[in-house]
């Protein structure tokens, strides 16, 4: 339910409620009013009466519909006496109130009796007066809450559903902080200064993370770039097998921390989702391509690598991304398949699934994707290559399962 | 051949320096941008070395203005960030060639190397060692105006061999060369040894001399007196 209308309906409701409740009390408030009024006016027209039978005997107070009588009496009692009573009209054919004066006067020792009768509103015309009144009233009330609810909908919260826009829309990783409608109401404006606040400082940490991890990379690779120049450098001065050795050992120590190294800055990469960009991707073509790069390496180790007729598989996805997705789905079956052992592709609409022959039993399911949690003691694996995978997998929602069949490792990317 | 490098690490130029050098090329050091522009704004270069990070400002920029004003120098971008965008935006620039730090002096050598030989002879150079002629263009190698069929692989080494003549190569940095960044999926170097006694063979039996020499424990040499 919306704020504007949820308040709205509260106030309506309070509205009519005190609308129906003042019928009655207007009703009843009108009839004493008139009342008084009556009465009073008939006390001025019986003190003219006195007077007038002061001056002489009564004559003639012939009046219409008698509502004025005036004769001598032996009640001795002098009084005034109001009081309402029904009283039927021939003209209108009905009874109608009226209100009526007995009085009892002594002009000259003589005792008058003095009654005047007016006739009231009728109390069914009153409430239905009122009534009306108050229909009206609570239709032109609703009529307008309506109007200015519309005109608030639009107007002041204009600038809210803007910012609310606004924000689902951000990514800390596209955009620049969005900047928000100014707005005349407080809360709004308060919301919006809050939002400017915690989004500016989300994107500095965002920056912040980003630089850091760009200059972690530089930072590392520099130093390790000086090792491996002179390590070159080394090599061309006149060394000893002893010493050749070291040196062929320290390179290749360079190059397992230099890869760590960058791995693991990829690792901090996705998880940051510092690869934003999507393009549609023929998995296909990468399967084929990636097939083909390591075509000759599957040669020199005397593996055979076994093709499945591939269906289409289209996703959305960062190209380079996937390409490290495959590619390591790749790496980690030709390394951990012996001599003349056999690699399976095979690509349906949504899935991938690579397996190669096992040379000992299952592994580990829950293990395999954990980082730096190796399975074989090889040495150049730096035991990164699975957890890249599932964080690859992850990101974009696909599901990477293991399976453990025929003495086959299956490694299975789910899209969709 | 005038080669400037622009890199901010006075380690890593020395080293640069000393290995290019030795193969003939006068080198050139710039420590930041504004050095680097200063220079290029005098002097020609056949292959600029140029670092992405500078403590003044990014690399790239440098690359940027040298393009602009169509500058023919080869650039050869070297990065420690490895992020791919360096890697399209400094290609896509105008960069001839793209390497990551840590890099194979010997890999550095043979890239510049083939970048001189593109921008100076517009790619249809042929590399001459003695009785050894190789066109790059058309991958074709003659040995005493023989033609002699190398394999991809094999015709690679033989390129990498020249251009780091009497020079001490590393398996490792042989096997990089040959397969890229997956040289680590090898269990062992090994199947270099099979495309050098193959390339071996085949040059010394159209009339070569016998330049490729295991040194032991070390890899391998290409020794031309």
């Amino acid at each position: 339910m919306k704020l504007i209308r949820y308040i709205s309906t509260r106030y309506s409701l309070y509205t009519i409620l005190l609308a129906v409740l003042s019928i009655p009390l207007f009703y009843l408030l009108v009839q004493r009013i008139m009342m008084h009024n009556l009465d009073e006016s008939m006390s001025y027209q019986k003190n003219w009466i006195r007077k007038k039978l002061e001056a002489g005997p009564p004559e003639n107070f012939a009046s219409y519909n008698n509502s004025v009588i005036v004769a001598p009496t032996q009640d001795k009692m002098i009084r005034d006496r109001f009081y309402s009573k029904d009283i039927f009209i021939p003209d209108d054919d009905e009874m109608v109130k009226h209100r009526i004066l007995e009085s009892v006067v002594q002009v000259r020792g003589t005792y008058y009796s003095i009654q005047i009768q007016k006739s009231m509103l009728e109390d069914t015309d009153l409430v239905q007066s009122i009534s009306l009144l108050q229909v009206v009233f609570i239709l032109v009330l609703l009529g307008g809450l309506f109007l200015i609810n519309r005109n608030l909908s639009r107007k002041i919260l204009r600038p809210f559903q803007d910012t609310l826009r606004k924000l689902s829309d951000y990514r800390v990783d596209k955009h620049h902080p969005p900047r928000f409608e100014r707005t005349a109401i407080h809360e709004f404006e308060a919301l919006n200064r809050s939002l400017d606040a915690l989004l500016l400082r989300n994107a500095n940490l965002y920056e912040a993370q980003k630089e850091f991890t760009e200059n972690a990379a530089h930072e590392t690779q520099t130093p390790l770039a000086i090792i491996q120049s002179k390590l070159d450098l080394l090599l061309q001065t006149p060394v000893d097998d002893e010493q050749a050795g070291l040196i062929e050992e320290l390179t290749l120590s360079v190059r397992k921390l230099q890869k760590l190294n960058r791995t693991l800055l990829l690792l901090t990469k996705i998880e940051n989702n510092q690869f934003p960009e999507t393009e549609p991707i023929d998995v296909k073509t990468v399967v084929m391509h990636t097939a083909d790069q390591f075509a000759d390496m599957i040669a020199e180790k005397q593996l055979q690598l076994e093709t499945a007729p591939m269906e289409t598989c289209r996703i959305e996805a960062n190209g380079p991304l996937i390409d490290i997705l495959i590619s390591n789905l790749f790496s980690n079956a030709f390394r951990h398949t012996g001599t003349e052992g056999l690699i399976r592709l095979s690509l349906s609409q949504h899935a991938f699934t690579i397996s190669n022959t096992a040379s000992g039993s299952a592994l580990n399911a829950e293990q395999i994707f954990r980082r730096f949690q190796k399975q074989s003691t090889d040495s150049r694996s730096v035991g990164l290559g699975l957890e890249i995978c599932k964080q690859i997998c992850e990101l974009y929602g696909y599901q990477l399962q293991y399976r453990f069949g025929e003495q086959r490792h299956y490694f299975s990317v789910v899209f969709s | 051949m005038n080669i400037l490098i622009v890199e901010d690490e006075s380690a890593l130029s020395k080293s640069i320096v000393t290995y290019l050098k030795q193969e003939g090329y006068t080198c050139t050091v710039a420590a930041t941008a504004s050095d680097a522009l200063a220079k290029t704004e005098v002097f020609d270069y056949d292959c600029i070395l140029l670092d992405i990070m500078l403590p003044d400002g990014n690399g790239l920029d440098l690359l940027r203005t040298l393009k602009r004003d169509k500058r023919t120098d080869g650039v050869i971008v070297i990065s420690a960030k490895d992020a791919l965008d360096d890697k399209i935006t400094g290609l896509h620039l105008g960069a001839d060639d793209y390497l990551a730090k840590p890099f194979y002096l010997p890999e550095l050598s043979a890239r510049i190397a083939s970048v001189i030989r593109r921008r100076k002879f517009e790619g249809s150079n042929e590399l001459e060692l003695n009785e050894i002629k190789v066109d790059t263009a058309s991958r074709m190698v003659r040995v005493h105006n023989h033609t002699v069929d190398l394999t991809k692989k094999e015709f690679d080494l033989l390129i990498y061999f020249i251009v780091n003549k009497n020079r001490v190569l590393s398996k490792t940095a042989i096997a990089e060369h040959l397969s890229g960044a997956d040289a680590d999926l090898y269990e062992s170097f090994d199947f270099i040894y099979a495309h050098i006694k193959n390339l071996k063979k085949k040059l010394t039996a159209a009339g070569a001399d016998d330049y490729l020499k295991s040194v032991y424990g070390m890899g391998y040499k290409f020794e031309v007196f």
